[in-house]
């Protein structure tokens, strides 16, 4: 993560609601981009964070709220004066204008001497690893080739904010696997924010500095990828950030760092998401990872809890174990081994590490 | 934002225009319908219904505009089916060979067919010589309304037609099937569930048809039909600034004309979810026409063609024959009429004339199509569904209705200005032109707008382009060719309009070719075929141009002409 975070951000959204009839398509968002952060907006489709991103490019106006760029209260900024490109999900590659010509757009705009154009647009191509097609017209293009001349013409422009909006989801997923290192690379390489779209948290866990969780308009969590998917701070973003075991409990206490909780199967202990505790008596739930919950071995006390294997099914790297704790359906995840599966039916103990137990407050 | 205030002044400068050469002319009209020097009066409408001349004159409009609707209805339905449902061999061909018709004017036909239905013509002396006729026949003076109504259904059905056909092709395949899988023979589907979905098409196209034919003057006119209201508006032209009554008869044209779009579009708005409903959800593909249905269609197809073309082979015939008195084709063939059509300075001038006037109101179309359709399609202001309107319902508004509107309004309020036709109608009916033929540019700026992503223009503002570079950089080039085909389209009716060239352009040195034509025809000797060949050069440059909007909207072509 290239982030001071001293620095004044990049972008800063303040209580930004948008309504479309009915519909609360954004309600009170905020948050700030640091420069040259990687920065995700995931969500389900329809959470608000396309609206978000064209907001931010100035292709919609926000009913309530300020957005800032570097800065600048941008409210009577029109999109063409904003600076800040967008990686369109359809592409929006004019088909009347070459190659060249799409990525040159922009600095046509600005007026840039055409040596200069040709110079740089010569260079964002190669960047892509487009050099050559410069000349092809866009339906010539393979997709992944039209993604490339998308983010070239964005790239070309050298600005300090990229936006992009769901830039893999038109590719096959071979495809897709390479442009995501692409992307990656290309960040690396410049001092640009990025503001990606996706609703693949798999996308912003692996690539993003820091992801912002939206539903239905609201914002749910914001923090780096590896803090949301251990210790989401409520149940939506345990279950929208990965497979998800939630587990009913009340809470009876502290115990040392650990908070005390009472689940079908006992006491156990648990870590707190949230910085604030609930009190004595609260209900919570406790959630654990399918990865984090295995066969109790003859280690340390853990939380533990009896169940019935219902099937197993072998993914390649993991096996996925379905559970059966007196009523309550639970998932594992367990390193493949040349060792014999669990069998189906077989009932045993099973055991997660406090560590691994997040009480999770809010829903 | 910044693009807001130039839409606004768009807005604005768009409804200006609309405003004077539209509403106000026919405001104008039916404010001086109801008014003489006393004031108020009904008088001349009551006239209308009373005066036995006058209510001649009416009914047998209202003859011609229902037996040509009948007559293309019949026509059209079963070619219309067959080109929608069926698939059988030249079905392409077919299908473009049935636009010709409408291309070709029915008051160039008329000139050709004039002499052919002539007491001395070739029908006449066909007969006799094969002894069905005792004696020559003068067919167009004993049945001057057959030989009207043949010549308008012959150039109007191909309306009919497509707007059945495009009926018949939205109809979702699964309807129909669905009614066979509960229990409907075949012929039951189409009179219960095809022919109710194809509703609204049929009758827009039958209240085109009939608005087209009541209010035709070219035709009636060449003929020497004069109890027509058409032509009785036209020889009333004369005294328009003095005398009510022309008037009178202008605003009842109207009103048949605007009641009758008033129910379709009642009738096609209704059902149009219905008709669409999962259009894309079946690929279709259609049966084969059985062999006794290709028996049935291919000669009817043939001779109906050959009838539609009929009049203007006769044209050229008569453009090129030496003598054509008695016989049955010309004695001899000459180029003489056609070096004098282009030679003489009348008809040299009226080239000319033409050609500006087309492409000033081929371009003054461009400019308002894609105004208004920007306006309506991209930035949904608040007023642009009125001008969507007011610039549609020129469809409604006979050619005949507008130049009588123009003369009115603006001849006498601005005397030897280039608002006066009688002083210089270049600019009147420049504007005429542009004004009647506008919803067929809006159409095509309408469907290249639809179908172009938004996507396109916000990736340009996006990246730095102001609204109106937007739309010099990627909106205009993007639907170019549907404005240069909607432009053609405008060109190629231009070339050839009838009933305002005749009314607005009243000194030699201004007559676009239709007024010379008609001037010819009534003139000096061989006048009539100095005329016939001024038609067929000016029928020559509109095939060029019909075929070159042809290839350039393949199959979008035939949306042009649809009511709905």
């Amino acid at each position: 993560m290239k982030d001071d975070a001293g620095a004044a951000p990049a972008i800063r959204v303040e209580s930004v609601s948008k309504r479309f009839g009915d519909v609360a398509a954004l309600d009170g968002v905020s948050f700030d981009v640091r420069p040259g952060e990687l920065f995700f907006l995931l969500g389900p489709s329809g959470c608000g964070k396309t609206t978000m991103l064209r907001i931010l490019a100035g292709l919609e106006t926000p009913d309530a709220g300020r957005i800032l760029l570097n800065g600048r209260d941008v409210r009577d900024m029109p999109a063409h004066r904003r600076g800040a490109p967008m990686v369109f999900q359809n592409y929006a590659l004019w088909p009347h204008l070459s190659v060249a010509g799409n990525v040159a757009f922009g600095l046509v705009e600005r007026r840039a001497p055409r040596k200069e154009i040709a110079a740089r647009v010569r260079e964002a191509l190669a960047r892509v690893g487009l050099s050559g097609l410069d000349r092809r017209l866009p339906g010539q293009l393979s997709g992944g080739q039209q993604q490339r001349v998308v983010l070239a013409r964005a790239l070309v422009l050298d600005p300090a904010v990229m936006l992009l909006d769901e830039p893999l989801s038109n590719l096959d997923a071979r495809l897709r696997a390479g442009m995501r290192e692409e992307i990656e690379r290309l960040h690396r390489e410049t001092d640009i924010s990025f503001v990606y779209v996706t609703h693949d948290q798999s996308e912003a866990l692996s690539l993003a500095d820091r992801v912002a969780v939206m539903n239905a308009g609201r914002l749910r969590a914001l923090g780096a990828p590896a803090d949301l998917y251990h210790r989401p701070p409520n149940v939506f973003c345990a279950d929208f950030l990965g497979e998800a075991n939630l587990i009913a409990a009340r809470v009876t206490g502290t115990s040392g760092r650990f908070t005390a909780v009472q689940t079908p199967w006992g006491a156990w202990r648990a870590v707190l998401a949230g910085a604030s505790a609930p009190s004595a008596g609260a209900s919570v739930r406790c959630l654990v990872r399918p990865e984090n919950l295995r066969p109790a071995g003859p280690g340390p006390a853990a939380n533990r809890l009896r169940a019935a294997v219902r099937s197993v099914r072998l993914n390649g790297p993991t096996i996925a174990v379905r559970l059966d704790a007196d009523g309550t359906a639970l998932r594992a995840a367990l390193l493949s081994r040349p060792a014999p599966l669990p069998a189906p039916g077989a009932e045993g103990e099973w055991e997660a590490a406090p560590d691994d137990t997040v009480v999770i407050t809010e829903e | 934002m910044s693009g807001r205030r130039g839409s606004c002044a768009l807005l604005a400068a768009v409804l200006a225009f609309l405003a004077a050469f539209l509403v106000w002319p026919m405001l104008d009209v039916v404010r001086r319908a109801v008014t003489d020097r006393e004031g108020f009066t009904l008088l001349y409408l009551r006239n209308l219904l009373t005066e036995p001349l006058q209510l001649e004159a009416l009914g047998n409009s209202l003859i011609i505009a229902l037996c040509t609707t009948a007559a293309a209805l019949a026509v059209a339905l079963p070619l219309a089916w067959a080109v929608a449902r069926r698939s059988f061999p030249g079905r392409t061909l077919l299908s473009g060979l049935l636009l010709a018709p409408l291309i070709l004017p029915p008051f160039v036909g008329a000139v050709g067919m004039k002499i052919v239905l002539a007491r001395s013509g070739a029908l006449s002396t066909l007969l006799m010589r094969a002894g069905l006729a005792r004696g020559p026949v003068d067919w167009l003076g004993a049945y001057p309304l057959l030989g009207v109504v043949l010549m308008e259904t012959l150039h109007l059905f191909p309306i009919m037609y497509l707007n059945l056909v495009a009926a018949f092709a939205n109809i979702d395949p699964s309807l129909e099937e669905a009614a066979v899988n509960l229990g409907a023979a075949r012929g039951r589907v189409f009179r219960r569930v095809t022919l109710p979905l194809a509703g609204p098409g049929l009758f827009g196209g039958t209240v085109l048809v009939f608005v087209w034919s009541f209010t035709e003057l070219g035709t009636p006119l060449v003929f020497g039909f004069r109890r027509v209201l058409p032509v009785m508006i036209y020889d009333g032209v004369s005294e328009a600034g003095t005398n009510p009554a022309g008037y009178a008869q202008v605003l009842f044209v109207i009103a048949v004309a605007a009641l009758g779009f008033l129910i379709s579009k009642r009738i096609t708005g209704r059902r149009r979810d219905v008709a669409t409903l999962g259009r894309l959800s079946v690929a279709r593909r259609e049966p084969r026409l059985s062999a006794a249905g290709l028996a049935l269609l291919a000669p009817f197809a043939t001779l109906l063609l050959a009838l539609a073309v009929l009049p203007h082979a006769s044209v050229a015939l008569v453009a090129v024959g030496r003598r054509w008195f008695l016989t049955a084709l010309p004695e001899g063939f000459t180029l003489e009429f056609f070096a004098r059509a282009v030679g003489s300075d009348l008809t040299r001038t009226a080239l000319l004339n033409s050609l500006g006037l087309a492409l000033g109101a081929a371009a003054l179309d461009a400019a308002l199509g894609f105004g208004i359709a920007w306006l309506c399609v991209r930035r949904r202001i608040a007023g642009a569904d009125l001008i969507d309107t007011l610039a549609m319902a020129p469809l409604a508004i006979p050619g005949l209705v507008i130049a009588f509107g123009y003369l009115g309004c603006f001849a006498g309020r601005f005397p030897g200005t280039l608002l006066d036709p009688r002083f210089n109608p270049l600019l009147l009916l420049t504007i005429s032109y542009a004004v009647r033929r506008l919803p067929y540019m809006l159409r095509a700026a309408h469907a290249g707008l639809e179908q172009t992503s938004r996507a396109y223009e916000e990736a340009a503002a996006n990246l730095g382009a102001s609204p109106w570079r937007v739309v010099r950089r990627v909106t205009f080039p993007l639907i170019a060719a549907n404005l240069l085909a909607g432009g053609i389209l405008c060109f190629a009716f231009a070339m050839l309009e009838v009933s305002d060239s005749l009314i607005l352009a009243q000194t030699e040195a201004f007559y676009p070719i239709t007024k010379a034509i008609y001037v010819l025809m009534e003139g000096l000797e061989n006048g009539v075929n100095v005329a016939a060949a001024l038609g067929v050069w000016a029928m020559a440059l509109l095939a060029a141009a019909m075929l070159w909007a042809a290839a350039l909207l393949g199959k979008r072509m035939g949306q042009m002409f649809r009511a709905g």
